[in-house]
């Protein structure tokens, strides 16, 4: 029932999502057949006939009831710029959004947990200091130069990886790897802080009073119940990457989500805009719905809440 | 021929054994001599310098910051298009005070375009007095050296106090109907150099006594800025490969809408009508010298369009039209 109630919330959560992606067009200021157009040769027909394609001659209900019916239908316009479906243009770009999340995913959800686990085992120790610096240093590193030092260190200097992506694993190392450890950062602080809520409760002290191996008590009894702070921030990174990181996709020549949002933002390509942005959208309420339904698997009383 | 297509990552051109190229400014009149030609889209310029470097690619359009970086590296050329259809331009709405011909001569006299080249562009640009681009064939440089604007301060304070701009209350800000003049120079974002550029500019009208504040935006928020008039002032760029360029700048109303003047209309009709080349360049060099009298640009350079080719390349160039030429080009090992 919990999950049915969740699944129908979604419903106008998507369609406000809908209808905020679909405002983000009569928001903009200026003209955007107009600025669509800056920098290229065109006569006024055609920036008329631009206007009239993107139904921009319609009323703006009209307008609405157009896009929404054409969404619901799979279609989200053309791209202006390559004049190829908007679906397509995401489509082709997904699977490589869909690697970058997975590997980066995994590299932080490694990185983090270990480093969170052992800076609250060995909280005061040179370990944990190490890990704190480290997490510190991910939160304030800016991703886009953090890439640029890992291609110029490990492409350029060390000739280990190509600065071009084949698609191949190997190609997928750097990018992964500069995304997940800045992610891993937050999830570090993140398992630190429940692992050491945690430990300090009475059922460890009694697990441990019981003779429990003391990698039974941190990996079940205290991992286990600090879980379900982590599943959120991990849930809500994972929507992000699908999303496309954007800074990272573009430095690494990642030809994913989203670079082709920095495209399609520096061309002005406004269908194509509308569409990553909807796809951005649904995916992050579709990984919070994920997320909310893993949390009653996790812990029963959600359901009753 | 296409080979391979995929939308806004990578083409691939093979080569066509057949082909038969007529074109008189290449030396091969047959296919091309490289089997394939890979164009690998790189949309962030540090990335692409550095796929340079590593030797991923061959050629690069290389970003002006990374010329000198790279022109150092054994056996690489740079490869620039020096007269190319770009213009960068100071353009003016018609509201006061840009609406005095004097105060857009001052303007235009305080202007130091040699600074702006060598500092912003890194002396990747030519700084040029024409309002069209060094590459198109209406550009003269003694006619426009003869009615355009070069680097005088003393004339733009001249110019100021001819179009009755003073400075009465001895504050350094000339005035308007008793009021300090205070404008703001805009440019849009995502282009270092026109900040740089604006920049540069600033110090100078402040020196003859204008009080400029400058201001970058997203282009969408400029567009209706432009055509309702209320930038005053902006740095614009346009890359035009024709000297109608002048027409669809300035034919009544201009292109935002901020330009009305019958008699330069009848000179642009003129040029746009006229057939004979030589005569249609004549008729482009009046409504020319008609613009910079009027000042109503003040053209600053023409940026070069610049290419980072490794050592084994050999045969590649732009052609007269700011094109890359391929089909000489040849790799050696």
């Amino acid at each position: 029932m919990y999950i049915v109630r969740r699944l129908l919330a979604t419903i106008p959560v998507w369609f406000a999502i809908l209808t905020m992606v679909f405002m983000m067009r009569p928001l903009v200021p200026g003209d955007p057949v107009k600025i669509m157009f800056f920098g290229r040769s065109s006569s006024q027909e055609a920036i008329e006939a631009m206007r009239k394609d993107l139904g921009l001659d319609q009323s703006l209900p009209r307008q609405y009831f157009t896009y929404v019916s054409g969404v619901l239908q799979g279609d989200l316009g053309t791209s202006i710029t390559t004049r190829r479906p908007v679906l397509d243009e995401i489509i082709d770009r997904y699977p490589a959004t869909l690697k970058l999340a997975l590997g980066s995913l995994l590299v932080s959800a490694i990185v983090g947990l270990i480093a969170g686990i052992l800076s609250a085992v060995y909280k005061g120790s040179a370990a944990d200091t190490f890990a704190m610096i480290f997490s510190l240093v991910g939160l304030s590193m800016p991703a886009f130069w953090f890439g640029l030092l890992m291609i110029y260190f490990f492409a350029v200097r060390l000739g280990w990886f190509s600065v071009i992506p084949d698609g191949s694993l190997k190609s997928l190392v750097m990018p992964a790897v500069t995304l997940g450890l800045i992610a891993s950062s937050v999830i570090a602080r993140l398992v630190r802080s429940a692992m050491l809520e945690v430990l300090g409760q009475d059922y460890i002290r009694t697990a441990r009073a019981k003779g429990l191996r003391e990698r039974r008590v941190l990996i079940r009894h205290a991992l286990g119940n600090a879980l379900l702070p982590i599943v959120t921030i991990l849930g809500l990174q994972f929507g992000g990457l699908l999303s496309g990181a954007f800074i990272i996709e573009a430095v690494f020549a990642w030809h994913g989500i989203g670079e082709l949002g920095v495209n399609a933002f520096s061309k002005r390509d406004f269908p194509l805009i509308q569409g990553i942005v909807l796809v951005i959208a649904t995916n992050y309420m579709l990984v919070n719905l994920l997320v909310d339904i893993l949390y009653a698997w996790l812990d029963p009383r959600v359901k009753l809440a | 021929m296409l080979k391979e297509w995929q939308s806004g990552t990578r083409i691939v051109l093979a080569r066509f054994p057949d082909y038969v190229n007529y074109r008189q400014d290449d030396a091969n009149k047959g296919a091309a001599y490289v089997d394939e030609v890979v164009f690998d889209i790189i949309s962030e310029p540090a990335t692409r310098t550095a796929a340079f470097e590593s030797g991923d690619v061959d050629i690069i359009g290389v970003p002006t910051a990374d010329v000198a970086r790279l022109s150092e590296m054994p056996g690489v050329s740079i490869i620039a298009q020096e007269n190319g259809h770009n213009i960068n331009f100071i353009e003016f709405s018609n509201v006061a005070p840009f609406d005095n011909v004097h105060f857009r001569k001052a303007v235009a006299y305080a202007i130091d375009r040699d600074s702006i080249v060598e500092i912003a562009y890194m002396g990747r640009g030519t700084p040029i007095q024409c309002p069209v681009p060094i590459g198109d064939a209406a550009y003269d440089a003694d006619l426009c050296a003869q009615y355009g604007y070069t680097y005088d301060l003393d004339k733009a304070r001249e110019e100021l106090a001819a179009g009755g701009f003073t400075d009465s209350d001895g504050n350094g800000i000339v005035e308007m109907n008793g009021e300090d003049i205070s404008v703001t120079l805009w440019s849009y974002s995502g282009f270092d150099v026109q900040q740089k550029t604006i920049a540069l500019i600033q110090p100078d009208l402040q020196d003859i006594g204008l009080n400029v504040e400058i201001r970058t935006v997203d282009f969408g928020a400029l567009q209706p800025m432009l055509e309702a008039g209320e930038t005053g002032f902006d740095y614009m760029r346009w890359t035009f490969y024709d000297q109608s360029i002048l027409s669809q700048l300035f034919l009544t109303p201009g292109w935002v809408g901020q330009t009305s003047d019958p008699a330069l209309d009848e000179l642009l009709k003129v040029a746009d009508s006229t057939v004979d080349p030589a005569a249609r360049v004549q008729a482009s060099h009046a409504a020319m010298q008609y613009v910079l009298e009027n000042a109503l640009i003040a053209p600053l350079l023409t940026d070069w369009f610049q290419s980072a080719v490794q050592e084994h390349v050999h045969g590649y160039r732009w052609d007269a039209l700011d094109n890359e030429r391929l089909i000489d080009v040849w790799l050696s090992k």
